[in-house]
């Protein structure tokens, strides 16, 4: 053959493809418009009416119910691509057009991918062509793509404009269109699938509803069933990479929990590695449909199914999906669950059975094969709870096998550490978008794997106590609760998650050891110096651009408990406090030096007291506290004289006749355990602000408040001296906040506490009822709070 | 020329065909000839590759059909189904099959439509199936392929039409050897169109002969004689059939005319008459010779 021959041939070939794709595409011309119609008529319509209310400045927000039936109709328009797939291979079902289709000149091969393109075109096209319909009405309108943010309040349509073209609605708002493409491929697919494993048109849709929707059904149900089961062991993650990766439906569901918030927060699924495993799943299913294709046989048009295969799969996942939850529920409500379940299923199994044989031909083959499948979906359940999910719940990752680690901690107890930890962790950057603590360093990895030894244990203590295996026993009710969700990061890219709720108070405290790592002292630094500093000019940028700023320090003699500094812009200086020179370099050195005091102190902090004289170095947001312990600070805030005359002792404090300077005495409270957890008694809560806010209000002079808290002075001191700023206990407690600062009062001085409490509630009370009587107060409890 | 080299094709339990041998001529026109279920439209589909055989070859100018583009653009086949171009246009139809063929000839699908008259712009499904069937043969015609399979081809259309169909098929075997490959039930057709034909039976081949050489080779004796006569008396000919009827004895003999008309004089006839057979008849007193009972019971 020579070169032009071959040439020729080539051109030929493709020139008969591409017939053949163009061939299909005009057969389903209705197919294409009824797509295109339905999309059509969805984000377009919804952006319309969107453009309208905006540049009519008709401030009605769009119909909420027309933005339900743009799902709706987007996804009408999706599963019509069960019908572009039955279209464009009819003769795999239908047997008047099998001669015609497989006696042309074209090679199976080629007919498959033409036929499989045409049909994915037909799908798929119309979609793509709305979407850039819909990015040009965006754009034109200005509707959220290009920065203008719109948004529906109370009021009506609202809209911002930030001024950026493609703003941060962009990469969600592809992401969600490239997964929702990909996943339209994978029902295309799918389907073409099934069909090339059925012969008939009734199998094929029928089917392709069934394993559209067994998939899935039977990953939830092994994961209600079995793996719930498991103590410590979070389902969804187990299996989410099953779900995500094995249907159409599963990755719808991970795109959503992708977009969104993922799964209870932790969304471990890169939408990269999502919309790969879409393009997996779709290159597998479409070789496996091309592998059953090329075997298949024009004689088998007709036949329910040509690759049986299919059919036991479904079957068998349906009679499973049934029995595994139905027996669980049925085991934790009644004892006789096995005869219903047993019953109920073989009614399912026998009922498909003879649909798909026509009859009650080979039904005792059939019944042969659910009592085999039953057997098997049981036994294995049975294997699985025995083994603890095949060794699932006592493993503990090796610390080298982790990439990273994310850690949640609960907040159940708002003064104990989690939220104290958290907190601490969010200032050093450690917090990922949904609040876990994230650890990438082998040093605090390796505690976490520790304290997960811990959780073992105790696991390991009711084992023994309580039986081989636990099955829905609540350890809560005998040990302290708390709640605790560690995230695994294997470094080979798999993911584990467990979530245990049981742990004893020395368990938790291994966790202080996370404050003294070298990953952790290092992220202090670079936090208190590079961080800040960056927001630092920022802010003199900032300002002088606005041309008020003047980098000046002021100090705050703030009351007997601290002293705030703080810049201060040139037209608020108040001439009676210090104003001091802001360098720059004193910003770096005060930062370095109390990041070098945190550091030294590291888990050491939680020993240590809220101080009477303790500071506060305010900056743009920022507080430093300090006291006297925090030597490298002190040092520098001596050297450019930031402590002059701010420093207090217990006499001066308390000393009659330094009264006034206690006047900006904003806010000191003393709460009761109960006061702290219920939010909705803080009404409640002996605040000490409120006398502040009554004097003031009557213009009285505030010795009458002075004069009571110099009464209970030694109290209040010694209940500052032993109270924490950082504090692990299950004791109920106390809690004392100066400005803003809590600090939790250990439980053996509950009783002083105690006192103090009850004698400032009704110094408060007195004080509220004189209020109220002058009717100087807003009745409104909120108002009442403040 | 085509091939079928000890083709055997299962369907699940059931033998379709069974280790079938046959040779078409390039050039010629053959007729498959059997019973409806005789295994007629399966060649067919193996000649045309939609099939392929579970053993043996199936071969087109000595290649294999089955998933074979070169073969297959040799082949037209129009099986006995007309439901499937039924949204198409006439015009639609033309298109179709002109991007599979390189063959097609566009001028040649408009003459003959010329001759048959049938509307180009409107809906097939609104066509009668005779016209439909009209409609496809045209197309196989203009196709211009080497072989033209027929499934059933001329069912459904009226006398006249036959008529203009089968010259169209004779036209296109004249002018170009087009091979055509032409089942059905119906020996007349069969007769009327083909030089040579197979008889299948149960997936297989009863018989596979030219024609010409059926007809002349296969006769009807009524003859008288003084004596009783009965099939024994002529074990020197081939026998396919043996009946008295009072003193007439009617026999179908296959060979030589005067070979048998000599072997009869010598058992001294008072009467002998040798009777025209329809190519149904031969059909059927074939079959019955090969042991087989025409009227379907094996």
């Amino acid at each position: 053959m020579t070169t032009k021959e071959i040439t020729n041939n080539t051109v030929k070939k493709h020139s008969v493809i591409l017939h053949n794709i163009f061939q299909n595409i005009r057969d389903q011309r209705k197919l294409i418009i009824i797509i295109a119609f339905l999309h059509l008529i969805s984000v377009p319509v919804l952006l319309i009416t969107m453009a309208y209310n905006v540049t009519s400045g008709i401030n009605n927000a769009p119909d909420e119910g027309y933005a339900l039936l743009t799902v709706g109709l987007t996804a009408g328009a999706g599963l019509l691509g069960i019908a572009a797939a039955m279209s464009s291979f009819r003769y795999l079902y239908k047997k008047s057009e099998v001669d015609m289709a497989l006696s042309l000149p074209i090679s199976r091969k080629n007919k498959f991918l033409s036929d499989f393109v045409s049909g994915l075109s037909v799908y798929i096209i119309p979609f793509i062509a709305v979407q850039v319909i819909s990015v040009i009405l965006m754009l034109i309108f200005h509707l959220t793509i290009d920065g203008r943010t719109y948004a529906i309040s109370r009021y009506g349509l609202e809209v911002s404009y930030k001024c950026t073209l493609f703003g941060d609605i962009v990469k969600p708002y592809f992401e969600l269109l490239f997964g929702g493409i990909l996943i339209m491929v994978m029902l295309y697919a799918l389907t073409v699938f099934i069909m090339t494993c059925c012969g008939s048109l009734f199998e094929s849709i029928l089917y392709t509803v069934l394993v559209n929707g067994m998939i899935p059904a039977l990953i939830f149900s092994f994961s209600y069933s079995l793996i719930d089961n498991l103590y410590g062991v979070m389902a969804m993650y187990k299996v989410k990479n099953f779900l995500y990766f094995t249907s159409p439906a599963g990755a719808l569901i991970g795109l959503i929990e992708n977009i969104s918030s993922g799964i209870d927060g932790i969304r471990n699924t890169p939408i990269i590695f999502l919309l790969l495993g879409m393009l997996v799943f779709t290159a597998l299913v479409t070789s496996a449909s091309y592998f059953i294709y090329m075997k298949r046989r024009a004689e088998y048009v007709g036949r329910p199914f040509v690759f049986k295969i299919l059919y036991y799969f479904t079957i068998s996942s349906i009679i499973i999906s049934v029995a595994l939850p139905a027996e669980n529920f049925l085991k934790n409500n009644n004892e006789a669950a096995f005869f219903p379940v047993l019953i109920l299923t073989a009614i399912v199994y026998l009922a498909l059975e003879m649909a798909a044989n026509r009859g009650l031909k080979g039904i005792w083959k059939g019944a042969l094969r659910y009592v085999l499948t039953i057997g098997l979906a049981f036994g294995f359940s049975f294997l699985f709870t025995k083994t603890e999910g095949f060794g699932t719940v006592r493993n503990i990752p090796s610390a080298n096998s982790i990439r990273k680690v994310s850690l949640s901690l609960s907040d159940e107890q708002p003064y104990t550490m989690p939220v104290q930890m958290k907190s601490l962790f969010f200032k050093l950057d450690y917090l990922d978008e949904a609040g876990f603590m994230v650890f990438e360093d082998r040093e605090s990895i390796q505690i976490i794997t520790d304290i997960h030894e811990g959780y073992m244990s105790v696991y390991k203590q009711i084992v023994r106590e309580h039986g081989d295996v636990i099955e829905n026993y609540d350890p809560s009710y005998e040990y302290h609760y708390y709640p605790i969700t560690i995230a695994y990061y294997y470094k080979n890219g798999g993911t584990a998650v467990r979530r245990y709720s049981v742990i004893s108070i020395e368990g938790i405290q291994t966790l202080l050891k996370l404050f003294d790592t070298e990953s952790y002292k290092k992220n202090l630094t670079d936090y208190y110096v590079n961080t800040t500093k960056k927001e630092y000019l920022n802010a003199v940028d900032l300002n002088k651009t606005n041309g008020d700023y003047n980098p000046k320090l002021q100090i705050w003699n703030h009351g007997f408990f601290n002293s705030i500094i703080s810049p201060v812009y040139t037209d608020n200086i108040i001439s009676e406090y210090n104003i001091l020179d802001y360098p720059l370099s004193l910003y770096e050195e005060l930062s370095a030096a109390y990041a070098g005091d945190l550091a030294e102190k590291g888990s050491g902090i939680y020993d240590e007291g809220l101080d009477y004289n303790f500071k506060i170095f305010y900056l743009l947001g920022i507080n430093y506290i300090f006291d006297d312990s925090y030597h490298r600070t002190v040092g520098v805030m001596d050297k450019y004289g930031l402590l002059d005359g701010i420093e207090f002792d217990k006499e001066i404090v308390f000393d009659e006749k330094n009264m006034k300077k206690q006047l900006a005495l904003s806010n000191v409270s003393i709460l009761s355990y109960d006061d702290f957890v219920n939010i909705t008694n803080q009404n409640k809560v002996s605040d000490f602000s409120s006398h502040m806010l009554h004097s003031e209000q009557t213009n009285k002079n505030s010795s009458e408040k002075l004069k009571y808290l110099y009464e209970n002075s030694e109290d209040l001191l010694t209940l500052l001296e032993v109270s924490r700023t950082q504090y692990i206990t299950d004791d109920k407690c106390y809690t004392i906040i100066v400005n803003g600062i809590v600090a939790v009062i250990p439980a053996e001085y509950n009783s002083i506490a105690q006192r103090v409490y009850n004698s400032a509630r009704e110094y408060d009370s007195t004080e509220y009822e004189k209020g109220l009587a002058d009717g100087l107060f807003d009745t409104n409890e909120e108002n009442y709070i403040q | 020329m085509m091939d079928l080299k000890g083709v055997t094709l299962q369907f699940d339990d059931f033998t379709a065909l069974d280790n079938i041998n046959l040779h078409i001529e390039k050039g010629s026109a053959f007729g498959l000839l059997g019973s409806n279920g005789a295994g007629k439209s399966t060649v067919l589909r193996l000649l045309s590759g939609v099939y392929k055989a579970k053993s043996g070859n199936v071969l087109v100018d000595g290649e294999e059909v089955f998933d074979n583009v070169n073969a297959k653009k040799k082949i037209f086949f129009i099986n006995d189904e007309t439901v499937q171009f039924g949204g198409m246009t006439l015009k639609e139809l033309k298109e179709f099959y002109k991007g599979y063929y390189e063959s097609f000839s566009g001028e040649l699908f408009d003459s003959l439509n010329d001759v048959i008259k049938l509307p180009v712009n409107k809906k097939m499904d609104k066509f009668s199936k005779g016209m439909k069937r009209q409609a496809i043969v045209i197309t196989g015609i203009a196709a211009q392929t080497d072989y033209l399979l027929l499934d059933e081809a001329f069912d459904g259309l009226d006398p006249t039409m036959r008529i203009i169909v089968k010259r169209m098929l004779v036209d296109a075997m004249i002018d170009r050897k087009l091979t055509t490959v032409i089942s059905s039930h119906n020996l007349k057709e069969i007769n009327e169109v083909c030089d040579s034909a197979a008889l299948l039976h149960q997936g297989k081949i009863l018989f596979n002969r030219d024609l010409d050489s059926i007809k002349g080779n296969v006769h009807k004796i009524q003859a008288a004689f003084k004596g009783e006569m009965t099939k024994e008396n002529f074990t020197d000919m081939e026998v396919l059939h043996f009946e008295r009827r009072q003193s007439i004895t009617y026999m179908i003999v296959k060979g030589d005319l005067e070979f048998i008309k000599n072997n009869i004089n010598e058992k001294k006839p008072d009467i002998l008459d040798i009777i025209p057979l329809t190519l149904e008849e031969i059909f059927i007193y074939e079959m019955e010779g090969m042991g087989y009972d025409y009227k379907g019971n094996n």
